[in-house]
């Protein structure tokens, strides 16, 4: 876990560079889309989630955790959301429902396409519900959510 | 400072957020806070997803509107910072609108040397693969695709038609990914495509789509769930057709 945790640090780092984030957020880049994995891969290991509930809690994760980092470091909450989500989207499905198209495998390409389908849908509603919670979450605590411009 | 240049720099600030990938409201709220800040109450804006819209003082003598075009463009969240500081500043009276003009109008943050883009994507890419379930063996091997892959985005991608660059990525990137995993048997073709093709997928469009909606901006909302969706109808293709081409490769050489 701890290996796969530094691994996607790495990863969403990468991303971070390619999105031209100012160098300074680098760090709380890869540390959202870090947090949003490991939810992910806890979801499916100890609690044998589908890939689709999966990706919703650990959206719902990354949208909370990217709207205390732009509070606390005073960026936009774009900043670390368009990185953090990168190991959530579902890639890996895209790439099989074309393979098994290849293979004459109608059936797995088309399990594979609803996949990953599901999976964009758990992403949207784990953005939202995410998103939604630190709204009130903020407006309890008294910060008054200043919506990070 | 006059209807005009107020205009002028809350549309340049607008332009530069929502080609940079920055959400609708998030557009509209800072060409509202430009607006308020210089003096100018009676502001509207309305922004969709590849343009700008956006009146003065209707009414009266001075009224003056704007028209702007915004092709759905490359992420860049140092613009989206940088023009979020300076709206800021403004507000707070801390910059003047003149000073805000100049600086907006000239915001050029240097894109970070091409080398470390292509040691971002390599690096970044091959941990992709290695978190998509590959071995280490199979991330190591994605490093030098994505080496070619960044060289292609970077210099052959800006004269492709949008969609066009991801599928001939794809296309790349499955070739030479099915071509490496004949030559050495321990690698898994799959992992290092998966964690390869991460770069091209939409994965910005369409997380903007969401919160556009989640926004109530159905209309950005669609535009940008639909780019996603071409992109990602693209992405296969090339993938199906890289397939393809290697099959026939291995089929003629091999």
């Amino acid at each position: 876990m701890m290996a796969q945790f530094l691994v996607s640090m790495v990863g969403v780092w990468g991303f971070a560079v390619l999105f031209h984030a100012p160098r300074r957020f680098y760090g709380a880049c890869a540390l959202c889309g870090a947090v949003a994995w490991v939810v992910y891969l806890i979801a499916t290991t100890e609690y044998q989630a589908g890939p689709a509930v999966a990706a919703l809690s650990a959206s719902t994760a990354l949208a909370i955790l990217s709207a205390v980092l732009s509070i606390q470091l005073k960026a936009p909450s774009t900043m670390f959301l368009l990185p953090g989500i990168f190991p959530l989207v579902p890639g890996a499905g895209i790439y099989y429902s074309a393979y098994y198209m290849i293979q004459g495998d109608l059936a797995l390409a088309a399990s594979k396409g609803v996949e990953t389908l599901l999976v964009a849908g758990g992403i949207a509603l784990g953005l939202m519900i995410g998103a939604a919670f630190s709204n009130v979450a903020m407006r309890v605590i008294g910060l008054g959510r200043k919506r990070q411009g | 400072m006059d209807s005009r240049a107020v205009l002028d720099l809350a549309g340049l600030s607008g332009k530069i957020l929502l080609q940079s990938g920055a959400e609708i409201y998030r557009v509209q709220e800072t060409m509202l806070r430009i607006m308020r800040a210089c003096g100018v109450e009676d502001g509207n804006v309305y922004v969709v997803a590849n343009g700008i819209f956006a009146t003065v003082h209707e009414g009266q003598e001075d009224e003056r509107s704007l028209v702007r075009h915004v092709p759905l463009g490359s992420v860049h969240l140092g613009y989206i910072h940088e023009v979020n500081q300076i709206s800021r500043a403004i507000e707070a009276g801390t910059m003047t609108p003149e000073e805000a003009l100049r600086r907006v109008a000239s915001l050029d943050i240097p894109s970070e040397r091409t080398l470390l883009q292509v040691f971002a994507c390599a690096v970044g890419s091959g941990a992709f693969a290695f978190m998509f379930g590959g071995s280490w063996q199979d991330a190591l091997a994605a490093i030098p695709i994505g080496v070619l892959l960044q060289y292609f985005l970077l210099f052959v991608g800006p004269h492709l038609r949008r969609g066009l660059s991801g599928m001939g990525g794809a296309l790349l990137i499955t070739v030479c990914a099915e071509l490496l995993a004949q030559l050495v048997p321990v690698l898994g073709r799959d992992f290092i495509v998966i964690g390869r093709l991460m770069p091209l997928v939409q994965g910005v469009s369409f997380t903007n789509a969401i919160r556009e909606f989640f926004n109530g901006d159905y209309l950005a909302g669609i535009t940008h769930m639909l780019d996603a969706l071409m992109g990602g109808v693209c992405i296969a293709c090339g993938v199906a057709a890289g397939l393809m081409l290697a099959g026939w490769v291995r089929g003629c050489f091999l």
